[in-house]
């Protein structure tokens, strides 16, 4: 402490540069275990399955954590198979307290839910709560939400449904928070026979007659054999009765492939499951990405590398500084053992003074941490995560000291007392520089990487989406997930055609920029290729409204084309090309050959639609999916509605909030502008730049104490020569030169390793992209200026010194 | 050539002030070899910081080649210096990062003698010396009396008027002492004035006059019998 206290600035240097380290290695290290830990509340995590579906009569579509609810039936006998449960998520439901609507997370369980999850209720009957048609079970905070305390057992909520209309259920039991960390997360459960589900769906959510699909798990013992056990639900699912159901044709159309292919997914595993799409009856749950994740911890093991390595080039600096000291005690018969315990020591004190420094950072920069990765992660800093933290200081402690330790065995006092200071062999210098050289590296590199990401994720959400999106808002009805024309949601739109504010309103299935109702269609000309495309269904003014211009032809016509599913198609150059029309004037007036499981799987799904006109790309998709041939056709129960405003968006929003509730009383209005909704698509990008930035800036931060010693380290071993020059009539300028290529060159070495793995990094980043931002591979020489910058500021106080040496030092070394 | 008039230097440590040169007068003619002796901490190394220009006394005068430089800023002197003054030191400050090649040049490096003119004064000089064939090597690869000569070449490769020599051939054997003071002996020959610290009475006799000091003050001087 002593040592500590009598160089404050190199102790402070040293302290801070490890305690950042530290800090910034404990969050990543910390979020890393949190997102491997995701659905570990669950009892016997490992031994649990969700049923995963794909239906192959769409062309193109995804995988889905959902599957017929008859499989939880039909796997419940399979041998292996302890049991089974699930939920479904047909039923979104609001719940009014005070007047006030908000959406209530909740989940209609099917039985064993409660067993396979582990839930216990605090209070109340939990068994109770899901099996009765006027209870329901909420979690603490969704009680503190909804009443204000958790002491609510027995008192009523009102809750509303899309349809049929309002009712009311009692709070049964009262149930712990699910942890942030589950893909199953929830506000509410109550059971299908809630009074307010209606009969048929609570019949199918039990007997999946219909094949509706819901999230369904599985527990098996840990030697069932899984392949079975997928091979039994999926002959289940060939056998079932909508299945059995479908015409001839359609199944010849599959080529051999199954209606609905069935496999299962570790529940452990789920978070990262990275196939998984979203539909309307999906719950919102954040994924994880396995590479983001493995990047973040190397980021994590690089940024505590630099300080480690830091701290030994600053603690080994001390040693040289302290070889008399050193020196002297060797003289007066100390023992090795004592130097090393000396050394481990001081280390370990750097150490724990650095950890303590780092838990605080990491308590502080928690918020702004959860908020850059859109997490819930005020768990992390549990007494094991510090007890953990305390137990790596330690370590790390041991280990610094080992180097420096080295290097005081290496003093030989008859040199350093004989006045013959530096007694550090050339291999050790060498060492030094080389981690300087790779600290500033790997600070570059990250600059250069994070700013590619950065200005590649706001290139992607600027990227013109094929119209302008300024005046653009854009919401949903019927929560999102009841498709078809009502009288409400017409007379909704009719009244919001009428504000002044607003002028006009466009549906669709689908908003620009999301896939929840990814349909796709086979098209061709009699003769011609089939060609699969998406299918994007809107209403006849959707192009009016987004100020969308044909390329050819002409876009749908209010006015005409306003029957549902009608004659006329639009296409887009792509699809005219992929059709086999030489141009895409040719492809208008053209008659096509449009099969889609929307207009029945048997030879009713054949029809034929004329091509009134060429659209110019949309982007429906994000950028880093190749642009696809598309088919647009006319829809007027599209559940996305958008608005144009005449004037000021900010009217038109209000207008909007003041019509909605008188229409739509129990839903609760989730307005955005459109542009967010396409630039949703890069939140996970712009996130990773931003957590990336924050690790550069530490990197930047730990680099420039690595210069700032390197600075102090080259003025110190330079004393002689400089006084040497400025014998010989160096000016201070010269000095300065002297120094500034010294340092220069140092960063222009770390720039000859550090930008070219920034430059391949980048390739790899950019390759999934479509477009790239044309300013990519500028960063490289962005990081090399910046870092060139936070070593000049960084040498400058050395460089100083330097320059004001008195050469009448040299007379005195 | 040189002239110091009632010059004095103090050094202030604490609350202790040391005077190191107190009240000195000292006259020194162009082409003159002059010895200073003296018990250690007499000031010796000070009087030369003060006549190389590296230091500026607290009182007096200093002449240098007819200008008062006693209270100049550094910048000036340094222009003064550069080309005017050579130095040798006791422990030779070479640098051991640069060749022999590159630490004789280095004296020539702020002056403006164009490249090539550098590297044939940096070659005749370590020929003249006889450690040419060493110009390629590190200092540290060379024995103690061939670091020496170059540091004598570092000294007068930018042909000074004066060659400031503290303790040359403190860290040397007799041999290599001797061979040293032979070529100092040339060099003044040749018209350098040469200011020597020495502790070595036979080596203060090998210059025309020696100059004793102690406690900061001349003690006297010794007109030295020409050889």
């Amino acid at each position: 402490m002593r040592l500590l206290l009598a160089d404050p600035v190199y102790s402070l240097v040293t302290l801070l540069g490890l305690g950042v380290g530290l800090g910034v290695f404990l969050l990543l290290v910390g979020f890393a275990r949190y997102c491997w830990q995701y659905n570990t509340h669950v009892p016997d995590a490992e031994h649990v399955h969700v049923i995963k579906q794909r239906a192959n009569l769409e062309p193109g579509t995804p995988w889905y954590d959902q599957a017929p609810v008859l499989l939880r039936e039909a796997a419940s006998n399979l041998p292996g198979v302890v049991s089974t449960t699930g939920f479904v998520n047909w039923f979104p439901l609001t719940a009014q307290v005070d007047g006030q609507v908000s959406k209530l997370r909740n989940l209609t369980t099917l039985p064993g839910f409660a067993e396979m999850l582990g839930l216990r209720a605090i209070n109340g009957d939990l068994a109770d709560a899901l099996s009765r048609p006027d209870s329901l079970a909420l979690t603490e905070s969704a009680a503190r939400r909804l009443f204000g305390t958790t002491d609510v057992l027995g008192r009523t909520v009102t809750l509303k449904a899309v349809e049929p209309g309002p009712g009311a259920a009692r709070v049964a039991a009262i149930l712990p928070d699910p942890p942030a960390n589950t893909t199953i997360p929830f506000e509410a459960l109550h059971g299908p026979k809630l009074s307010l589900v209606p009969q048929w769906m609570a019949t199918e959510a039990i007997t999946g007659e219909m094949s509706f699909p819901g999230t369904l798990f599985i527990r098996v013992r840990p030697d069932a054999s899984i392949p079975a056990i997928t091979e039994a639900l999926q002959n289940a699912v060939d056998r079932a009765p909508a299945t059995q159901r479908l015409p001839a044709a359609a199944k010849d159309r599959l080529g051999g492939r199954k209606i609905v292919d069935i496999k299962l997914a570790p529940l452990r595993d789920a978070y990262f499951d990275r196939e998984i799409a979203i539909n309307p009856f999906s719950l919102k749950v954040d994924r994880g990405n396995p590479a983001v994740l493995a990047g973040l911890l190397a980021i994590a093991s690089l940024i505590l590398a630099l300080a480690t390595l830091n701290y030994v080039n600053l603690a080994t600096i001390r040693v040289a500084r302290r070889e008399r000291e050193i020196a002297m005690r060797k003289v007066l018969g100390v023992k090795r053992q004592r130097l090393v315990l000396q050394f481990a020591a001081e280390s370990l004190l750097v150490a724990m003074l650095a950890t303590a420094i780092g838990l605080l950072l990491a308590y502080l920069l928690l918020p702004v941490f959860a908020q850059l990765m859109n997490r819930d992660l005020s768990s992390l800093l549990t007494p094991g995560n510090i007890a953990a933290a305390v137990a790596i200081g330690i370590v790390l402690g041991l280990l610094t000291a080992l180097y420096p330790a080295w290097i005081a065995f290496g003093v030989r006092p008859s040199q350093v007392l004989a006045g013959r200071a530096h007694t550090e062999s050339v291999l050790s210098k060498r060492l030094r520089q080389t981690l300087s050289v790779l600290q500033i590296a790997a600070a570059m590199g990250l600059a250069s990487f994070t700013l590619g990401i950065y200005l590649q994720a706001r290139f992607a959400m600027n990227a013109s989406p094929g119209f302008d999106p300024s005046s653009l808002l854009a919401f949903e009805i019927n929560e999102g997930v009841m498709m078809g024309e009502s009288e409400v949601s017409r007379a909704l739109i009719t009244a919001l055609s009428q504000e002044p504010a607003i002028a006009g309103v466009a549906t669709a299935a689908d908003a620009v920029g999301r896939s929840r109702y990814p349909l796709s269609a086979e098209v061709k000309q009699e003769g011609g290729p089939s060609v699969i495309m998406d299918n994007k269904l809107v209403s006849a003014n959707f192009f009016e409204q987004y100020g969308i211009r044909p390329v050819a032809g002409r876009l749908f016509d209010s006015q005409t084309d306003w029957k549902s599913e009608g004659d006329p198609v639009v296409i887009n150059a792509l699809a005219a090309r992929a059709l086999g029309f030489a141009s895409p004037q040719q492809a208008v007036g053209q008659t096509l050959l449009f099969r889609s499981s929307r207009f029945g799987t048997g030879p009713q799904g054949l029809v034929t639609k004329r091509v009134v006109g060429i659209a110019p790309e949309i982007r429906f998709h994000s950028l880093r999916e190749v642009p696809r041939a598309t088919a647009y056709e006319v829809f007027t129960s599209g559940v996305t509605v958008t608005v144009r405003a005449s004037g000021s968006v900010a009217d038109a929003e209000r207008a909007v909030r003041t019509v909605w509730p008188q229409y739509y009383p129990n839903s609760v209005l989730e307005l955005s502008p459109v542009k967010d909704i396409y630039a949703a698509n890069y939140a996970d990008d712009a996130r990773l730049a931003r957590l990336l930035a924050l690790g550069t800036i530490i990197a930047m931060i730990i680099a420039a104490f690595g210069i700032y010693v390197l600075a102090a380290d080259t003025v110190q071993r330079l004393t002689a020569a400089i006084a040497m020059r400025k014998l010989f009539g160096a000016r201070r300028l010269d000095i300065g030169k002297l120094v500034a290529r010294k340092i220069g060159g140092t960063v222009l070495l770390s720039a000859a390793i550090g930008l070219p793995i920034a430059a391949l990094a980048l390739v790899r980043y950019f390759a999934p992209y479509t477009e790239r931002t044309p300013l990519g591979y500028w960063t490289l020489v962005f990081a090399l200026i910046v870092t060139l910058a936070v070593a000049a500021l960084a040498a400058a106080r050395h460089a100083w010194l330097a320059m004001m040496l008195r050469p009448i030092v040299a007379l005195r070394v | 050539m040189i002239k110091l008039v009632r010059t004095t230097k103090k050094f202030v440590g604490g609350e202790v002030v040391t005077t190191a040169l107190n009240d000195i007068s000292l006259e020194i003619a162009a082409g003159e070899y002059i010895a200073v002796t003296g018990p250690s901490g007499c000031g010796k190394s000070t009087l030369l910081s003060i006549l190389g220009m590296l230091d500026s006394p607290d009182a007096g005068e200093y002449w240098f080649e007819g200008q008062d430089v006693a209270g100049w800023n550094e910048a000036k002197l340094n222009e003064l210096r550069r080309g005017r003054v050579g130095f040798i030191f006791q422990n030779f400050n070479l640098i051991e990062e640069l060749s022999v090649r590159e630490n004789v040049e280095l004296a020539l490096e702020y002056s403006d003698v164009p490249a090539r003119e550098r590297r044939e004064r940096v070659a005749q000089m370590l020929d003249h010396l006889g450690i040419g064939h060493r110009a390629r090597h590190r200092p540290s690869q060379l024995s103690g009396g061939q670091q020496q000569r170059v540091a004598i070449a570092r000294a007068l490769v930018n042909r000074p008027a004066v060659l400031l020599a503290d303790e040359p051939t403190g860290n040397l054997d007799s041999a290599h002492g001797e061979e040293v003071m032979r070529i100092l002996q040339q060099i003044n020959e040749a018209g350098t004035t040469i200011v020597m610290v020495t502790h070595s009475p036979a080596h203060a006799a090998r210059a025309a006059r020696t100059v004793g000091l102690i406690d900061g003050r001349i003690a006297g001087t010794a007109e030295a019998v020409a050889a």
